[in-house]
């Protein structure tokens, strides 16, 4: 063996200590995947269950399929992380701080509840009664009328949101 | 040079690719229309004249980002290959954009304003000047509101 031979062998360790490109395979559901490296040294050695080092703290996420970089921490080949992913659209399910609710977005639908029933309704009316029968047909209202009642508003209220984070888009 | 030196030189010489094991601090010089980007190390070893449509590798999956001009980033090197750069890691403060599985429309947050649609007619019961009425009312123009709640440990 030459002593370069040997050296490398004497050293084959660092290479835990590089990032290898990944593909996901499984998701277990629990931020672990199984992943098949690219490098074919090093795919052979089926990696299961590799927990993820989130880039951003309070991170969680499911994964369809995609690409990643796969390393080892403290360059220990038992200790695989998945540590950064590739740029996919549609390819994860993200939940920041443990929430399970959908973020909304400018242009999003909201629905307004009014209610529930009738909603009292009071004010001064102006203006003439129109009578439905018998006549006269109009009334005028005294000045200052008193009006007192309810709206029924039955149908559901819908509406858009118009501002959002300018930095920060789904 | 003596043999322990002379060794210490080959030894490193033939260890020289671990030296892209390493990650380096890099400034963002271009960010290019496919999200690569072109950085200058700051080691004046890995540096060269620049590195050019470099791929980055995020910290969550389906996340992409637009950065500034300046913004500092970790390099490092798939399969510690000179050829495979990817910008890793990011400094705070670097961010131009952050989206989200490829959306472009802006996060709601509490306090964010939404526009109310109300129905073409609303039927209202009562009385006016205590004689009983029945009609609808009308509402011409849409109302506007607030977003009151939000989740209270993600902000944007």
């Amino acid at each position: 063996m030459s002593l370069e031979r040997f050296v490398r062998w004497v050293m084959r360790d660092t290479r835990y200590h590089r990032l290898y490109a990944a593909s996901v395979e499984l998701d277990h559901g629990n931020d672990t995947f199984d992943v098949r490296l690219d490098d074919p040294e090093m795919a052979g050695q089926g990696f299961v269950r590799v927990p993820v080092a989130y880039g951003l703290a309070g991170s969680s996420s499911r994964v369809a399929r995609g690409g990643c970089l796969l390393g080892f921490n403290g360059g220990d080949p038992k200790q695989p992380r998945i540590k950064a992913w590739a740029f996919e659209v549609g390819s994860a399910v993200v939940k920041l701080a443990g929430g399970e609710a959908s973020v909304a977005r400018k242009g999003d639908l909201i629905r307004i509840s009014v209610g529930p029933g009738p909603i009292p309704v009071s004010g001064i009316a102006a203006g003439d009664v129109t009578n439905p029968s018998p006549p006269p047909p109009t009334v005028p209202l005294p000045p200052a009328a008193q009006f007192i009642g309810v709206a029924v508003v039955a149908e559901p209220v819908y509406g858009k949101i118009i501002a959002g984070a300018r930095r920060v888009k789904a | 040079m003596d043999p322990v030196e002379a060794l210490s030189v080959f030894v490193q010489r033939v260890m020289r690719r671990t030296r892209y094991h390493a990650q380096y601090a890099a400034v963002v010089q271009r960010q290019h229309d496919d999200d690569t980007l072109d950085l200058l190390p700051d080691d004046e070893i890995i540096r060269g004249t620049g590195l050019s449509r470099v791929p980055i590798r995020y910290g969550l999956p389906g996340v992409r980002v637009r950065v500034a001009v300046g913004a500092r980033v970790l390099l490092a090197f798939e399969g510690g290959s000179p050829a495979k750069p990817r910008a890793v890691l990011w400094e705070s403060g670097a961010i131009e954009e952050i989206l989200f599985d490829g959306g472009s429309s802006p996060l709601a947050r509490v306090g964010d304003v939404v526009t109310v649609f109300w129905p073409a007619s609303v039927p209202v019961s009562g009385t006016i000047a205590g004689s009983p009425f029945t009609g609808v009312l009308s509402i011409a123009s849409p109302g506007s509101g607030v977003i009151e709640s939000g989740a209270a440990r993600v902000k944007a």
